[in-house]
């Protein structure tokens, strides 16, 4: 009789604790309802990239001397460095240049590496194709610009989502670009 | 196996590789009697990419990019290896600056990976709650990261002599800032899960390790701490510059899996800990030695000579490994982390040993599930904290 009563005190100090327990889970999750979401719906809304954001590589064909150390420091020696000797300048002529981003792991190294800085990272990074030798960009895709985020009318830029909630109740406007 | 079996027929169960709570492409064979775990048989090698081979044949500028993809959650800690070892395979100091901004980046990698450790460990358990929320956290980790290398994960940050790049402006700002917001956020989780009753009803002396055991097994890391050694690389075998900064050493006596999630969730916060005192007493100066980039040495120019050439710009680095051997640790959020390098008088290594801190801790799972109950294999193997890049490698 006697151990039967203290196991039942002692599952109802049980139950309490377990009760106060959750409850406090409880109150710390429901301390969140009162939060703006921290996800922003991606392909209408993105966030800037940051400067040294890697994306895809930009190549600036006259700056290049050939002297391949883009392809020395990659890791799988990814450019492609078509060049030809000409004995009358008695310097190297470069005759194309392509890097695969089908391939390329966007690491940096080239771009960190390369003498005459004629390689440069862009913000690009919406790179998806049906066929993957689209990816094989020449000198002549890879000097091309990437569309600004900020010139993209299709999407609204922000910076985090409160920001956006903000400017979206200020203005009529319901297309908001925050600058940095 | 001298178990009391209560039916002839033992049932062979094969978790994983495709298991959803499975951690990366694990597969574990599993002898049941009924609920019973009578054995268990780990198999491996399902990512398994030849890293040490690869190392044979790239230079380490070459080979800094494929680091990150050992241990993916905590990529800052193999790339600090990765410099390490040559560095001081050949003796090369580091600025001051570079030390500092290092270690603020191991410590914010250790917290991004404990973090994504805690989320995966309690869905496993059941609770998913926290796995949302710690996302929230590794996301700002994640931004900082990526403001000061230009990627989230696969950083390419370190390199021989220092870092590829300054701190960015402003972002030892927002390093502080994430520090305060962090401390609540730990606060946070500690009240969701460290007093709840079915949690620590499922923790609490599963997988119970002992003190000489896990000395024995050679474990390292919180698997380490929690059974009572107190035992930390960054105390023990000073690298970087942690002997400048105030912190303790995590360690529990329990050898539990509830005393694991207690020495990481402590952690996180001696990280914070570390990283605000980083932030406050960053030195200024140069973030790379650039003279360890130097094409080849000039016989005659001393340095600070007339005829000695300064480096200003990043040459291609021609980094020759000495004919010489060591083995380099850092302490990993998974435990010791190591690489035995033997340098041959070239560019490549001639051998590149990666002492992974999760394949030596996996081996002890075998033990730990047997006799337990089936739902706790994925506890133990929760609590064990592996990543399959690196176990595999």
């Amino acid at each position: 009789m006697f151990p039967m009563v203290t196991g039942f005190m002692s599952y109802g100090q049980q139950t309490i604790r377990a009760t106060r327990y959750i409850g406090q889970s409880f109150i710390t999750t429901l301390s969140h309802t009162n939060r703006l979401p921290i996800t922003i719906h991606y392909p209408y809304e993105k966030s800037i990239t940051p400067e040294r954001f890697r994306g895809r590589i930009h190549f600036e064909f006259d700056k290049c001397i050939a002297c391949e150390v883009c392809v020395r420091v990659c890791p799988i020696d990814l450019p492609v460095v078509d060049w030809r000797f000409e004995k009358d300048i008695k310097r190297k002529q470069l005759l194309n240049y392509s890097i695969d981003f089908g391939v390329c792991i966007f690491c940096g190294n080239c771009v960190e590496y390369c003498p005459t800085s004629c390689l440069s990272m862009t913000e690009e990074y919406e790179l998806s194709t049906y066929d993957r030798h689209e990816l094989n960009y020449n000198q002549i895709a890879l000097s091309r610009l990437p569309i600004s985020i900020m010139g993209d009318y299709t999407i609204q830029t922000i910076r985090n989502s409160s920001e956006s909630k903000i400017n979206k109740e200020k203005s009529s406007n319901s297309r908001t670009i925050t600058d940095y | 196996m001298s178990l009391p079996l209560t039916r002839k027929d033992l049932m062979i169960v094969n978790m994983g590789p495709q298991h959803p709570s499975m951690h990366g492409v694990l597969r574990l064979i599993v002898t049941l009697d009924g609920e019973d775990v009578i054995d268990c048989e780990p198999i491996l090698g399902y990512l398994h990419r030849g890293m040490e081979k690869i190392a044979e044949n790239r230079t380490i500028i070459q080979y800094l990019p494929y680091v990150t993809r050992w241990d993916y959650l905590a990529t800052m800690f193999t790339e600090a290896i990765t410099v390490n070892a040559p560095e001081f395979l050949e003796n090369i100091q580091i600025p001051q600056r570079a030390s500092y901004i290092r270690v603020i980046m191991l410590e914010l990698s250790r917290i991004a990976s404990h973090l994504l450790w805690l989320g995966p460990f309690m869905a496993d358990l059941g609770a998913q709650t926290p796995f949302f929320y710690i996302f929230r956290e590794r996301e700002l980790i994640y931004d900082l990261f990526e403001a000061a290398t230009g990627m989230r994960m696969m950083h390419n940050y370190f390199r021989i002599g220092g870092v590829a790049a300054d701190l960015p402006y402003g972002w030892i700002e927002k390093c502080l800032d994430f520090c305060d917001y962090f401390l609540r956020g730990v606060v946070e989780y500690q009240q969701l899960i460290t007093q709840n009753p079915i949690f620590l009803e499922r923790v609490e002396g599963v997988g119970f390790i002992s003190g000489e055991e896990a000395v024995n097994w050679g474990l390292s890391g919180p698997m380490l701490r929690a059974s009572g050694i107190q035992w930390d690389l960054r105390k023990v075998d000073p690298y970087e510059s942690y002997n400048q900064f105030d912190w303790k050493v995590q360690w529990q006596k329990e050898g539990d899996s509830l005393a694991r999630y207690l020495v990481r969730v402590g952690e996180m916060r001696e990280s914070i800990k570390i990283i605000q005192q980083a932030v406050e007493k960053i030195p200024g100066g140069p973030y790379e030695n650039l003279e360890v980039r130097r094409f080849k040495k000039e016989k005659n120019s001393e340095w600070n000579d007339f005829e000695y050439k300064f480096l200003g710009k990043k040459p291609s680095p021609n980094f020759e490994l000495s004919r010489q051997e060591l083995y380099v640790r850092v302490e990993a959020p998974k435990g010791e982390l190591g690489i035995y390098l033997v340098g041959d008088d070239s560019l490549f290594p001639w051998r590149w040993k990666i002492r992974p801190p999760g394949f030596i801790n996996l081996q002890i799972l075998p033990q730990l599930v047997k006799k337990m109950k089936l739902a706790d294999i994925m506890t133990i193997l929760g609590s064990i904290d592996i990543i399959m890049g690196e176990v595999d490698r």
